[in-house]
């Protein structure tokens, strides 16, 4: 056990420096000039080269990168081009905001599904259920941006329970209480369950109705256990290895929707933070962009090797089953 | 002639998996509708477009300045006097049926059946790109299994962790251009066939887990030992014992992935880096009116008219929320004992 683990953080921190190697490459392509972020735009060549001089983007790329390796080693992400300020800093500053939309989304998602799940699995090929999922099976079709807008529109605006966008911290200075923290979470949480919804629904549904037929269950019920208590403790308990692992898989998939979320809603995330690197005028602003790639990468990695545990946990069979699998 | 007893012999005769399949497929009405509207809408955008076009003499791009009046654009089935580039009038009038798609004044029509062709061409290319890597990388896998299956995992994982996203909008900045005038000699639109591609890179991952699991499983099986022990090649042991297994669990997946793969290419519209935005798309239809949304999204008042934004939303919708619920009916019908 010790060992697979050992050997799952290892192959995650290679891939970290991949992926940070490979954005240094693809950004490389980009024909943007940082050195514009210090000039402005009204500039002469000469200030342009020595701005690019000062920000040390005039040396050859694998310069630049093996510089960015030797800073991350040391536990420093660089500064920004546009404003100077150290990106751990910055990514400090959005990470509690995101962590927020996906860990509360998080959990609202997987209260949702089982509700959904469960219920009806325990009424299969009713009307409900096939209501149900046909309902569900159309809501792959929502996009998170459209679904944060649109609800945005009526639940503030229309109908008023929500506050209006924006985001106010849990705790430290400027801190607004846990409950105006929620209010303003709530639509953006919402927006995130809707987005998951369906796959997990379904395949709680479909995991619970496997599971329903299987023998320990049959003898649960041959006992005479009730069906509260069979669910309780003969069904429930088995779904977690799998909401463990599609939550890590997934990790990487609800950063992606949280920069819509956070475009929505306007909430100053690393999402944000990375479009605003991207989409200024003034080019590409890298120490930022593969900061938050590398915070992305590190989530993943993290959360993937934790749902290993809890699967390996609850399943001891797992860790010699997985051995060829990284 | 045959004689008449074949009737009887005919109900005698096994039926195949795929045609037993196709039978409960048929009686399922939610199949039937939902696959009904994915023809209506193929067809529509294949072949209803150009017919269409060739009817009513215009096409996607053509610009009717009278279609626009105090930059307000015509509404539904309204007749615009025809009139050139000058603004000069020209005798005949045109039908827009759909009115016209914003202060450009293209015909609303038009844009939505042609940004249908691009939309779902580049929904079906990617899927097909992403199943294809996908299914080989994970046949390999579970078929060789030890160091190859290493290898490939941590590819996936790699996959998986990727931001996307963040590199589409670097790679929309330069690289589409130079690769947006690939058109499979006119066969697709600009800018389709790099961002299939791209997109297509994206989701393999997900195939190929399904598919690793499944050929695990399927390598022990006794017929594959069979084979084996026959002295079968490990090429014709994948040909023709595993792979006719690997078909039923990709469709449902493939439905899925062609309805997620329409909705990224809204998204990238919306970011800016999708299909060239002359180029019509649902996801450039959507992505035009994206200021109508976030003006209603702050409260203010909607000067542009909603029509704009409901009818790519209901294309993009209903066609992807078809594509997942047949996809469904159709695991359904291939594996009636599960669930």
């Amino acid at each position: 056990m010790a060992g697979y683990i050992v050997r799952r953080i290892l192959t995650g921190v290679l891939m970290i420096f991949a992926l940070t190697l490979i954005t240094y490459l693809v950004f490389a392509t980009v024909p943007a000039d940082p050195g514009i972020y210090l000039t402005g735009l009204r500039t002469t060549p000469a200030q342009l080269k020595a701005a690019d001089h000062a920000l040390g983007v005039d040396r050859p790329i694998y310069i630049q990168y093996l510089h960015f390796v030797q800073e991350l080693l040391h536990g420093n992400l660089g500064t920004s081009y546009a404003s100077g300020t150290p990106v751990s800093t910055i990514i400090r500053a959005a990470l509690p905001v995101t962590a927020s939309i996906v860990i509360g989304g998080a959990v609202l998602l997987v209260v949702t599904a089982l509700l959904i799940g469960v219920g009806s699995a325990l009424r299969p090929h009713t009307l409900f259920d096939r209501t149900l999922n046909a309902l569900i099976m159309c809501g792959v079709a929502l996009h998170p941006l459209v679904v944060g807008l649109i609800l945005q529109s009526v639940f503030v605006y229309t109908i008023p329970l929500a506050p209006t966008s924006g985001y106010c911290p849990l705790t430290g200075p400027g801190s607004c209480g846990a409950h105006a923290w929620a209010a303003h979470l709530a639509l953006p949480w919402i927006t995130f369950m809707l987005f998951l919804l369906p796959l997990y629904a379904r395949v709680i549904r479909t995991q619970v109705l496997s599971l329903l037929t299987q023998p320990h269950v049959v003898a649960a019920r041959a006992k005479g256990a009730s069906e509260k208590r069979v669910l309780r403790v003969h069904v429930l308990p088995l779904l977690i290895p799998t909401l463990a692992t599609m939550l890590a898989i997934d990790v990487s998939t609800s950063l992606m929707a949280a920069i819509y979320i956070e475009a929505a809603f306007a909430l100053p995330g690393i999402g944000t933070q990375a479009l605003q690197a991207q989409v200024g005028f003034l080019g590409l602003d890298l120490p930022v962009i593969v900061g938050v790639v590398t915070v992305v990468a590190t989530a993943v990695i993290i959360s993937n090797v934790v749902a290993d545990i809890i699967a390996a946990k609850a399943d001891p069979r797992i860790v010699v089953a997985r051995r060829t699998f990284s | 002639m045959r004689p008449s007893s074949r009737v009887s012999n005919d109900r005698l005769a096994g039926s195949g998996y795929w045609r037993l399949a196709w039978g409960r497929l048929r009686r399922d009405p939610l199949a039937v509708a939902s696959g009904s509207l994915l023809l209506v809408v193929f067809f529509a955008c294949f072949i209803g477009a150009p017919l269409l076009a060739a009817a009513l003499g215009h096409g996607p791009d053509t610009i009717f300045s009278n279609a626009v009046h105090d930059f307000r654009p015509v509404g539904l089935w309204t007749r615009v006097q025809n009139a050139n580039y000058t603004g000069e009038h020209v005798t005949g009038t045109t039908l827009m049926v759909l009115g016209a798609d914003g202060t450009v004044g293209r015909d609303e029509l038009m844009r939505l059946l042609y940004g249908g062709q691009a939309t779902i061409e580049v929904a079906l290319g990617a899927t097909l790109i992403g199943v294809t890597i996908g299914s080989t990388l994970g046949t390999l896998a579970g078929y060789l299994g030890g160091r190859v299956d290493g290898v490939i995992a941590w590819v996936t994982n790699f996959a998986l962790a990727f931001p996307v996203l963040l590199m589409a909008i670097a790679l929309g900045a330069t690289v589409s251009d130079r690769y947006s005038r690939y058109t499979l000699n006119g066969l697709v639109e600009p800018g389709v066939l790099s961002l299939a591609v791209f997109l297509g890179i994206f989701i393999w991952p997900y195939p190929a887990r399904l598919v690793r699991v499944q050929v695990l499983e399927l390598r022990e099986r006794p017929f594959v030992e069979a084979a084996r022990m026959i002295g079968s090649g490990r090429r014709r042991i994948l040909r023709t014992h595993i792979f006719p297994h690997l078909i039923p669990i990709l469709i449902p997946p493939a439905t899925v992935m062609f309805a997620t793969t329409m909705l990224l290419e809204a998204s990238f519209s919306m970011l800016g880096v999708g299909i060239d935005p002359n180029t019509a798309s649902w996801g450039g239809m959507l992505a035009s009116q994206i200021g109508w949304l976030t003006a209603l999204a702050s409260g203010e008042s909607i000067s542009l008219t909603s029509r704009l934004v409901v009818v790519p939303s209901l294309a993009v919708l209903l066609t992807a929320g078809a594509a997942a619920l047949f996809g469904e009916q159709i695991r359904k019908a291939l594996d009636p004992t599960g669930v």
